[in-house]
């Protein structure tokens, strides 16, 4: 009897540590994404680190059960437990904590930099999560012989699909980051001490690590706010949005808010705002009709000296809006509407014409600014222009010298917008802006604005200093003549930013990534042909999970919220396919087959709709797409399992091979080949990954 | 299947664990200045070029070793070059035994710009600067505007062929009244701007040298001898914030100054206000107080408003209040001429006489909108005013 709750105690810590470890990293890429540059590569490189980690851990389990006794394997696994339980919450401190202590407060850092900060942080935790599935295994056998790996990994992938389904629908909505740690790490705590009672340990030591682990928790949730407002003045409002963090500070009279760490809009500041709506309203004869995607502070004050009749001000994350206007960033005005929508969903559903269209993005290095940037959105933005109607737009710019990494930034945005407008002006300066439309454009813009009476502080009196003719002309002698053109699912800018942050930091991803993938291979060449059927397969779902992500972002425009619902349908067929093959009569070597095979025809199928018609994609394209690829790797799992045996030894390298590979996957795919080469030539390679496996899996000849 | 032995495993985790060094031994030291007390970095060993370009120069400042080293004697870093080394500022390399500057007569930018955008704001008023830099600095600011240039070899960046009777000819054509020497850091180009310093004061244009003042005392004054005007940024009063943000010291800073005060070469003074590193007000108390006893009360200084920028990209902009206040207190301790820098609009940007109060100077963007001087006078009260004016004189020290 107590053997039998016994187990239920150890399925319980390994469904619970499935769950908080899915929460876990899903809030680490968050706080990654806020504390760090904000690009893919973070992204990229937390997944590797986390996968890279895990994959070690479960590797290095292999060794711990040798020589235990029964009963300090479960006591070990049961303080193993209780640490996950509280390591997330540490870990977290630890990033924000160290943040500004390892690196200068206030700088931005480059990819070595980022990549070790994230090892140093993350690694820990996910090293843990990776020796623990095996470990837990150990112990569940030592309780019940007839325990399989197959089970474990089952419920690992139960608890993960758990996490991530929490994460989407209710963490994200309604906790901060370190309170959805906290919460997702109770149930492991139970768990754990549940086993520990189990095993006869006595409650006042059981309460002593349990209040130990609850003292950690409040005092993390304690000091979650002090952690953000460092070195930024006096923290004035902080939110978790389902789009990103918000904070707002105040230094003196000034305010500031900051999106995921960088300055995003602040008080005092109308070069920026009457640069951004004057540049292109001024050109416009009367205009009427406004659209603003995305606002800098002040804009609506600046648009308001045109007394306009309708201005559109779209924000994608409501949260942001309500933020501009709470603190003074934003001053309402009589024409404005304010609308909760994504700006290329909003202009292709057509409507009314716009005078001016006012476009205020960050800059595009990620696939999600990018689609503004894209042939596909200047198509849209030009159909929304009534006649002589201007769009504006500005990227950051340079001070005297237009750098490579710029100039061809700017070639092909001038390239780009030149499909569908007749007149593209580029005005230089530290922002170069943008103006596009179909009629031919003066650069009189200060005497049109006299002209109408407007008062400015900036525009008027600098313009012609800071945009001469000399440095108009410099900067368009030297723009390509011959760009690109930068499409939804071939990003050159993404390509061409990438290329300059790392110039911004001296520094190159090859050396790594190089080193990496010849481990890889070295490791891949000695490994055993199941082992390398794994290693493909968790190559092939982290990086169509990861293409997915990509595609998703730039099809849709946002990710935060739905991160989670990808991460968990790219979890959620795992666990159907391995109850299903584990039950199936089909010879696993065909299993294994059929598994490649699928593996192989989703991904093209899924490439093939991207290059159809990316906008006509839904959500339920990538769900779909999610679940039946990791339904297949579901499936080779335990079809593995059964041809590499089922000794506790083959189950860990099971285990590690999966993760590992999928830890090359994810680095592959993000930091090489997507960036480098675009999603069709990834998807590309990773079928070719797949085609060697499925030559392994078709041979006869196996190496167990 | 085999068995995982201690051994393997140790062989496995000593791999990955290489494969996790290897950012260290890769890029790491470049990326985390950040928590370093000293940025300063180091020479670039055999990064010279095989070759040396059309755009070199034996340098002026160098002292030969043995065995074909070299050390660099334009500025504090004295960077000791073997043959095929780079220095510090990526512009001089040590080429077999011979010390060379790679920036002569090949600049990266060339624009013209209002005197004022300098800031220069009491040296002829609404001229134009004919402005030129080459690649290198041997500085690395983490919020360096021109990074693109003043962190990059002269081969790395596309320039013009400009030598220097060639500058002198396009700045006379152009109108410029003077020829600015700035935007990366002109110590590292520094025979190409002394010789054309030379030729463009034969020719009456001026010559203003716009640096962080990163350089040593015998360099600096052949230099004062053809410069007409500097203003030099005066990063921090605190070496440890130097050595952090900037990669350099304070006290040959200070020396520049001091020299350049000396040679009665016209100077304005630039502090960047940075949010958490340059705007502690005991600081620039201290800094005023030092510009004063040492350099007197009547060269400008302009407090410029930060925005982020290159690798400190993750600060707000400096509060204009702070500005305004550390206007107040420079005023109060006697400076006599204190501005405000990259605000629109504020009345920190105009020039108020400072035996009347009146104001003399309005500028309206970077051109004066308004200007009550005659003379280098104040039209109110005729006290003169200090800098150096548009009818010829340049004025001294205010009666």
């Amino acid at each position: 009897m107590q053997e039998a709750k016994s187990v239920r105690a150890v399925t319980a810590i390994i469904l619970s540590a499935g769950v908080g470890a899915t929460v876990t990293q899903l809030v680490t890429t968050r706080e990654f994404l806020a504390q760090f540059s904000g690009n893919e590569f973070v992204i990229a490189l937390n997944l590797f680190g986390w996968l890279a980690a895990g994959g070690l851990g479960a590797w290095a389990s292999r060794l711990a059960w040798r020589k235990r006794y029964p009963e300090r394997d479960a006591l070990g696994l049961s303080i193993l437990a209780l640490v996950m339980a509280v390591l997330p919450l540490v870990q977290m401190m630890a990033i924000r904590l160290l943040r500004d202590r390892v690196f200068l407060p206030g700088s931005s850092v480059g990819f070595h930099a980022t990549l070790g900060f994230i090892l140093l942080t993350g690694s820990p935790y996910s090293f843990a999560a990776g020796y623990l599935v095996p470990r837990a295994l150990g112990v569940l056998r030592r309780l019940d012989p007839a325990a399989t790996a197959v089970r474990a990994y089952v419920l690992d992938n139960a608890g993960n699909v758990i996490g991530g389904l929490l994460f989407a629908f209710v963490l994200v909505w309604w906790t901060s980051p370190l309170s959805a740690l906290v919460l997702s790490g109770l149930p492991l705590l139970g768990s754990a001490v549940e086993l520990l009672r189990l095993r006869g340990h006595r409650w006042p030591g059981l309460l002593v690590a349990a209040g130990t682990v609850m003292g950690i928790f409040i005092g993390g949730l304690a000091w979650e706010a002090d952690s953000l407002a460092h070195g930024r003045g006096r923290l004035l409002h902080y939110e978790e949005t389902r789009f990103g963090r918000l904070t707002v500070h105040r230094d003196q009279d000034q305010v500031t808010l900051f999106r995921d760490g960088r300055p995003s809009a602040s008080s005092h500041d109308p070069a920026a705002a009457e640069a951004a709506v004057h540049y292109p309203l001024a050109l416009c004869s009367r205009p009427r009709r406004v659209l603003l995607i995305g606002a800098q502070a002040g804009m609506l004050g600046e648009l308001d000296k045109y007394r306009l009749e309708e201005v559109d001000y779209l924000e994608i994350d409501p949260a942001a809006a309500r933020v501009h206007f709470a603190f003074g960033l934003l001053r309402p005005i009589a024409a404005l509407r304010t609308i909760a929508e994504d700006g290329r969903a909003f202009l292709a559903a057509g409507g009314e014409p716009y005078d001016a269209i006012v476009i205020n993005m960050p800059e595009p290095d990620t696939f999600q600014v990018n689609r503004f940037f894209t042939e596909e959105f200047f198509r849209l933005a030009a159909g929304r222009l009534g006649p002589g109607g201007v769009l504006g737009f500005s990227v950051q710019g340079y001070a005297n010298y237009l750098s490579e990494a710029q100039r061809m930034k700017l070639s092909v945005i001038r390239a780009t917008a030149g499909r569908h407008f007749a007149h593209v002006r580029l005005l230089p300066g530290e922002r170069v802006h943008f103006l596009c439309r179909q009629t031919p454009m003066a650069l009189d813009i200060p005497e049109r604005l006299a002209a109408q009476g407007i008062v400015t502080l900036y525009v008027g009196p600098y313009f012609h200093d800071e945009i001469d003719p000399w440095r108009i002309a410099q900067l368009s002698d030297q723009l390509a003549p011959d760009a690109p053109l930068n499409r939804d699912m071939r990003p050159h800018l993404v390509r061409i930013l990438f290329d300059a942050w790392f110039e911004k930091f001296s520094t190159s991803p090859l050396a790594f990534t190089l080193v990496v993938l010849l481990l890889g291979a070295g490791w891949a060449v000695r490994m055993s042909a199941v082992q390398y059927v794994l290693m493909s397969t968790g190559a092939m779902l982290m990086g169509g999970m990861i293409l997915s992500v990509f595609a998703f972002q730039v099809v849709f425009g946002y990710i935060y919220h739905q991160l989670g619902l990808i991460v968990t349908v790219f979890l959620a067929g795992l666990l159907p396919g391995a109850w299903w093959a584990g039950r199936s009569r089909i010879d696993p070597r065909g299993l294994l087959l059929m598994g490649d095979l699928v593996l192989i025809g989703l991904m093209g199928g899924f490439v093939g709709l991207l290059a159809w018609d990316p906008e006509r994609l839904s959500f339920a394209v990538f769900a779909v797409f999610g679940l039946l690829l990791s339904w297949a790797c579901g499936v080779q799992f335990p079809a593995a399992v059964r041809v590499g045996g089922e000794g506790l030894g083959a189950a860990a390298s099971a285990f590690g091979a999966d993760l590992l590979g999928a830890a090359l996957g994810a680095l592959l795919v993000s930091v090489v080949l997507i960036p480098c080469l675009g999603f069709f030539h990834a998807a590309g390679l990773l079928t070719a990954i797949k085609l060697s496996s499925l030559a392994i899996t078709g041979g006869r000849r196996w190496k167990t | 299947m085999e068995d995982l032995t201690r051994r393997r495993f140790l062989n496995f985790s000593g791999a990955a664990l290489c494969t996790l060094a290897i950012p260290a031994l890769a890029g790491l030291p470049g990326e985390v200045h950040a928590a370093e007390d000293d940025i300063r970095g180091n020479v670039f060993r055999g990064d010279g070029p095989r070759t040396l370009w059309p755009w070199s120069r034996e340098a002026m400042d160098y002292r030969s070793l043995d065995a074909g080293r070299v050390v660099c004697g334009l500025c504090p870093h004295r960077c000791n070059l073997a043959p095929g080394d780079r220095g510090i500022c990526r512009a001089r390399v040590n080429f077999q035994g011979r010390l060379f500057s790679l920036s002569y007569g090949n600049p990266c930018a060339v624009n013209l710009d209002p005197v004022e955008k300098k800031p220069l704001f009491h040296f002829l008023p609404a001229t134009r600067a004919f402005s030129i830099a080459a690649a290198g600095c041997n500085l690395r600011c983490l919020n360096c505007q021109n990074w693109e240039i003043s962190q990059a070899r002269p081969e790395d960046v596309r320039h013009r062929e400009l030598f220097p009777h060639q500058v002198v000819a396009t700045a006379a054509a152009a109108g410029a009244r003077s020829i600015a020497y700035t935007y990366s850091e002109p110590i590292t180009f520094y025979e190409y701007m002394h010789d054309t310093a030379q030729q463009a004061r034969a020719a009456g244009i001026c010559n203003l040298l716009i640096s962080a003042g990163y350089i040593n005392p015998e360099p600096l004054r052949r230099l004062c001898a053809v410069l007409d005007g500097a203003n030099l940024n005066l990063k921090s009063f605190s070496d440890a914030v130097y050595r952090r943000l900037n990669g350099a010291r304070l006290e040959p800073i200070l020396e520049t100054f001091e020299i350049l005060h000396a040679a009665g070469v016209h100077l304005e003074i630039t502090h960047l206000v940075v949010p958490g590193y340059t705007d502690d007000e005991r600081m620039v108390d201290q800094m005023c107080h030092w510009i004063l006893d040492r350099l007197g009360p009547d060269h400008p200084l302009h407090f410029s408003r930060f925005y982020p920028k290159y690798k400190l990209d993750r600060l707000a902009p400096t509060p204009v209040e702070t500005l305004a206040r550390f206007r107040r207190l420079a005023l109060d301790l006697g400076l006599r001429y204190v501005y405000v820098g990259n605000v629109p609009g504020h009345e920190g940007n105009h020039t108020y006489c400072h035996h009347c109060g009146s104001l003399i100077i309005e500028r309206r963007g970077y051109l004066p909108a308004r200007n009550e001087m005659a003379a280098g006078c104040c039209r109110f009260c005729g006290t003169r005013i200090p800098g150096v004016w548009p009818d010829g004189q340049a004025a001294g020290p205010p009666v």
